[in-house]
């Protein structure tokens, strides 16, 4: 791209207390993938302020998950020469107490969630706020869709965190698990549960695992760590949809966050249930239909490799901080290689 | 000009706050963005202070802040309230109606019941940004047959069990979540009804995917009242926003004001009914969506915040009368009115505690200083007390103390506490707080900064050491060696801070992010130097013109002799004046006396208190070339310094002002002091002192052997320490009665008051407020009106040898002991060598 912007990216936290670190890479990877590596410089939050002092950049682009605690260093360092700085705060509303006040110290913030972007922007008071959902990567997540049903292990697959709302879900669906070749994997689950593996997985598992399962649950998130504010109901769906859905997994996901219908069409690249008679009656008629269920899976991965990777966000994000740019439309082929780093669940 | 309004939902924390912004934008659309401010009760004055409304639009209603509102009343011309919980909250919102000027209720039934003199009805509404969707394009795009979200109120119990019996043959969604306001359901829906919260934008989507959406009215109110009101609420012009088909509860003739009845909505009366007409909108999409679409048009048209915005105005946008404004309990008459301002001083320690020291001392002798202009209170905590759950407030004037009693232990360095949060808050308003001082932060909260400036007080903070900048405020690393901050990386801190307190990476960072939003709320930083106003510039963004240099400390000593001089062959008596503690330089010190110990001439008097192992390095000497005075009283300073040539200063930390260097040039000694932080930048090499490097206790014996051998230089530097300006105390009070004028005047400047007292009749204050008690709870002690001893007592002087025996053992003891008897009963004794 002719006459790019240069981009210095950095993560808020240190790896150590990022528990969705590998989403770093992924924007990393976009944005090279957009403006070309010697246009990108990614740092991180220990190393932010020398790169700045050192060099010029076009913009500071943070990816952020809480107040970013050097943020004034950074602001006094790059004010001086008019850089902008966006962040993008991937963990809205979980921790959003703090994220209020970032709007006072950058130029652009774009939140994860909808609901959250309303708050942000206090009934039209700020308008340096956007709405940015979390994406896959496809690198670090495609994987074909099978051609047949024998490619599959198991009917049910979950792997994330056992929230309180997750297991009072779960626990509504018993009877349905325990009939099917069900895994749910991730800490905090009831270990009586015949289906559940405690503990973590690594990234190659977790793609393996929506891959091979004919059904892959997305499972809404109620646990907040600092939401008391406003005490925000969130509307977005997390990054795991995108990536499940690029995997080549088939998604059910409860009716409660439908927010999920404008990302995928309902009925026909994901389903949704409402209750366990109608989970049960969804379970039957999809494990019955295989082809139907893997004309979804496509559908659904075809509509994350248009419209749901991460090039795509980034792409949206240049746009509203540079509006006079001409910023690419992503290549549709993939990058050659990811970096990708072994990935926490949550 | 347009209206400018400031929007104030009354609930902090109530997750309804979202009406705030959906009527913050319909404000917006019909008085412009710049004319409408939304604000929280945390900062309400301070926006009303900046933002200069002519109308506070307070919204909700719900626990209403009496002296908050007291406190706003005088900076805006009118005074309205929307209430959007009526009737259920009625008989609680008609008591503060008569707050206000004008009043909005949501129920029209409700209206009719204030005795108000401006009472108008607004109905709630929706929001399109949040709440409209297109219409779906066929049928098959619904989820559910049937759909309504909402709270068991008991009145809706019999439709409910209608709808739960209808899940067997149609698609029927419910969302009826368990709330403490609602008593549990009695239905026992399942979890995947009564467990989910949803967001407003997903609770209209589903709206949108429903063919059927139930609209069910509400009796019940909190106190066990049935109140049925009349107006519909906010879902239903919401559901109808987003496209729904609405089947609503009829017995409500006011829904035929906001939909027809039958060509945009259609209601039921009994669960028959309502079976009935479900089961036929259902065989008939045609006209239900003809319907829904209708009704959505007319909710654009009629029913958004825009269009309840544009009644609101048009209602306060004439003239209104104050006269039916009531007087606020709790309000006690304001500044300006024949009393002088009111200024609170915020310090760690009062001056009595035994672990006092110059801060406390300053703080106290400034609070006295100043009472004569002002009326001077001291906020302190019992730092004696090892859990910090003590605080006192100290009325100089009135010669008052107030105890409060924390229920909870103070952790250090927290930034917000909402229980003392609550008691300062409680004490800028009830006090009638003009203006804060805070002198330091040790043992409070960072947060009660921000509270004065929400309040809208003026805030000055002195910066008396480097508390504000590190939690190792002296700046001595885990190595005790000064860290040097401006430069320094975040992972030296990391590893430092890890090494001393244990706490994980990113803690330094964060603390300083969160002081940073603590510091940009001053409107003054006291510093005490030009290398510490330097320091923390470089870890800050602070302005130059919210800097204040200026030295603490009351320096009233009688003025040295200008014609003393050392006589040749007199020995060289060097003064230690401060404490011996490590950050202090008191191994650097000893050392420098054991190696001066054998020179002739050469005599070291060390006034400061001396702990135990120090005493051991240099008990031979004792008597023989050095002194001890086990502390001192200031009182006693100019007689004791009368005798003494120089003053050894050995600090390893950038003292940021150093009250001891003060008072040395104060009494002519000549300060021979390690070159750093402010020791480095007030003494001068050469011209009114000697400098060494920090920690070199062979330089510093060098610089004394100088001074002892060199009569000229000794002449030389005893001139320029008299030449050295030495700061008193009336220069001390005159300096911070300007700044502090200015500030009050510049607040009340932008303070918009009011032109006649309107017909406003304020009450004095008397004991903790409805608010007070309210937000702060019955555990608060009540005022206890006790005498403040100016000095320590026998009494308390036992109760804390008590507490030290307790926690020190008896050699503690005995030492306290010890020096209380030679202090007071052999003073002139003690202090002769």
């Amino acid at each position: 791209m002719s006459d790019a912007p240069r981009i210095f990216f950095y993560c808020s936290l240190p790896d150590s207390l990022n528990t969705n670190r590998g989403i770093r890479f992924h924007v990393y990877e976009a944005l090279v993938a957009l403006l070309g590596e010697e246009e990108v410089t990614m740092g991180t939050c220990f190393s932010a302020l020398d790169h700045l002092r050192r060099d010029r950049f076009d913009l500071v682009l943070i990816l952020a998950n809480a107040l970013d605690p050097g943020l004034h260093r950074i602001r006094a360092t790059v004010s001086r020469r008019k850089t902008p700085i966006a962040v993008w705060v991937h963990d809205d509303p979980y921790e959003i107490d703090d994220n209020f006040d970032l709007l006072d110290h950058v130029d652009f913030l774009f939140t994860n969630d909808r609901t959250s972007l309303a708050y942000y922007r206090r009934g039209g008071e700020r308008t340096n706020a956007f709405h940015l959902p979390m994406a896959a990567c496809h690198a670090a997540h495609f994987r074909p869709v099978p051609e047949d049903d024998a490619h599959y292990v198991r009917d049910l697959f979950f792997c994330g965190v056992g929230f309180e709302n997750r297991r009072r879900l779960l626990g509504e669906l018993l009877e349905t698990l325990r009939a099917r070749a069900t895994a749910v994997v991730g800490p905090e689950w009831p270990e009586e549960w015949p289906f559940v593996t405690s503990g973590r997985i690594g990234h190659r598992e977790l793609i393996e695992g929506y891959n091979r399962s004919r059904i892959v649950f997305h499972l809404p998130r109620a646990h907040m760590l600092a939401n008391t504010r406003y005490r925000i109901v969130p509307s977005t769906p997390g990054p795991r949809l995108f990536e499940a859905a690029l995997a080549g997994g088939f998604q059910l996901t409860p009716d409660e966050r439908p927010e999920v219908g404008e990302y995928y069409r309902v009925g026909e690249e994901i389903e949704v249930f409402r209750s366990p008679a109608d989970f049960d009656a969804k379970v039957k008629r999809y494990l019955g239909s295989p082809d139907h269920r893997l004309r979804m899976a496509r559908a659904a991965q075809e509509r994350t490799l248009r419209e749901h990777l991460y090039v795509h966000r980034v792409r949206d994000l240049l746009r509203v901080v540079f509006p006079g740019l001409g910023v690419p439309e992503p290549d549709p082929s993939p990058p050659a290689a990811c970096a990708d780093p072994a990935m926490a669940l949550s | 000009m347009a209206l400018k309004l400031l929007l104030l939902y009354t609930r902090e924390g109530s997750p309804n706050q979202y009406l705030s912004f959906y009527m913050a934008s319909g404000l917006r659309a019909v008085l412009g963005a710049e004319s409408v401010r939304l604000t929280e009760p945390r900062c309400a004055v301070a926006d009303a202070v900046r933002f200069g409304p002519d109308a506070l639009v307070c919204l909700g209603g719900e626990e209403l802040q009496f002296e908050l509102l007291a406190e706003l009343r005088p900076l805006v011309e009118t005074m309205a309230v929307w209430y959007t919980e009526d009737p259920w909250e009625e008989v609680t919102n008609r008591r503060t109606a008569s707050w206000f000027d004008v009043v909005f209720t949501n129920d029209r039934s409700a209206a009719a019941r204030y005795h108000h003199p401006a009472v108008h009805h607004l109905p709630l509404g929706g929001d399109p940004e949040t709440h409209f969707r297109p219409p779906l394009a066929d049928e098959e795009q619904y989820w559910f047959d049937v759909f309504f979200a909402g709270l068991p109120w008991p009145n809706r119990s019999a439709t409910l069990r209608v709808l739960k019996a209808l899940q067997a043959r149609r698609a029927v969604r419910l969302i009826v979540p368990e709330s403490p306001y609602a008593p549990p359901s009695p239905q026992d829906l399942p979890l995947h009804e009564s467990g989910i919260w949803l967001a407003n934008r997903d609770l209209a989507t589903l709206y949108q995917r429903s063919r059927i959406t139930i609209d069910l009215r509400r009796t019940y109110s909190g106190d066990g009242t049935e109140r049925p009101g009349s107006t519909p609420g906010n879902r239903l012009f919401e559901a109808a926003l987003s496209g729904a088909f609405v089947l609503a509860e009829g017995g409500r003739p006011e829904l035929e004001e906001y939909f027809q009845v039958g060509e945009e909505i259609d209601t039921f009366e009994t669960p028959a009914e309502l079976e009935g007409k479900i089961e036929w909108y259902l065989r008939n999409p045609d006209r239900r969506r003809r319907m829904a679409k209708a009704a959505q048009r007319r909710a654009l048209r009629e029913h958004s915040y825009e269009a309840r915005a544009r009644r609101l105005v048009a209602a306060l946008d004439r003239p209104i009368s104050r006269a039916a404004r009531a007087p606020m309990p709790g309000a006690g008459p304001r500044p300006g009115a024949g009393q002088d301002p009111t200024v609170l001083f915020v310090v760690h320690n009062n001056s009595s505690s035994p672990v006092a020291g110059g801060t406390e001392f300053h703080t106290e002798w400034l609070a006295e200083g100043l009472a004569g202009r002002y009326r001077t209170l001291m906020y302190y905590c019992d730092g004696t007390n090892p859990s910090l759950d003590v605080y006192y407030l100290h009325d100089l004037r009135r010669k008052t103390t107030r105890a409060f009693r924390m229920r909870r232990p103070f952790e250090m360095g927290t930034y917000g506490d909402r229980e003392r949060n609550a008691v300062f808050e409680r004490l800028l308003l009830e006090e009638q707080v003009d203006l804060v001082h805070f002198q330091h932060l040790l043992y409070h909260p960072f947060s009660l900064v921000e509270i004065a400036a929400y309040y809208g007080r003026p805030v000055v903070v002195t910066l008396q050491d480097f508390y504000l900048a590190c939690q190792r405020f002296n700046l001595l690393d885990y190595r005790g060696h000064y860290c040097e901050p401006a430069t320094l990386p975040w992972s030296s801190c990391d590893v430092c801070l890890s090494a001393t307190h244990g706490l994980p990476a990113g803690s330094q960072a964060r603390r300083r992010m969160l002081l940073e939003r603590v510091l940009a709320r001053a409107d003054i930083l006291q510093v005490l130097s030009e290398h510490e106003r330097d320091l923390f510039q470089a870890l800050y963004p602070i302005p130059d013109e919210k800097i204040w240099v200026q030295m603490v400390g009351p320096v009233e000593l009688a003025p040295p002799s200008r014609r003393y001089e050392r006589s040749l062959g007199e020995p060289l008596r060097v003064g230690v004046l401060g404490n011996f503690a490590p950050h202090k330089g008191g191994d650097t010190i000893l050392r420098t006396i054991s190696h001066l110990a054998h020179e002739s001439g050469i005599e070291f008097h060390v006034l400061g208190r001396l702990d135990p192992g120090g005493l051991s390095a240099i008990k031979p000497l004792l008597g023989r070339t050095v002194w001890l005075y086990h502390g001192y009283r200031r009182a006693d300073l100019t007689r004791l310094a009368r005798r003494l040539d120089v003053a050894l200063f050995a600090s390893i930390w950038p003292e940021t002002g150093c009250i001891a260097l003060t008072e040395a040039f104060a009494l002519g000694l000549i300060p021979v002091a390690s070159r750093v932080g402010a020791l480095g930048e007030r003494v001068r090499d050469g011209m009114n002192g000697l400098h060494f490097a920090p920690g070199n206790a062979g330089e510093a014996a060098d610089k004394i052997r100088l001074l002892r051998d060199d009569p000229a230089l000794f002449r030389r530097l005893k001139e320029g320490v008299y030449a050295t300006p030495t700061l008193q105390a009336g220069e001390v009070i005159d300096c911070h009665v300007k700044i502090y004028e200015d500030l009050l005047m510049r607040y009340r400047r932008s303070a918009r008051r009011l032109s006649p007292p309107v017909a406003v009749k304020e009450t004095a204050s008397a004991g903790p407020s409805r608010f007070a008690q309210a937000r702060v709870g019955s555990w608060l002690s009540r005022p206890l009106p006790v005498s403040v001893p100016p000095r320590p007592s026998l009494r308390s002087l036992t109760q804390a040898s008590w507490k030290t025996l307790k926690t020190g053992g008896p050699a503690a003891l005995f030492r306290r002991g010890h020096l209380f008897v030679r202090k007071r009963f052999f003073p002139a004794k003690a202090l002769e060598p």
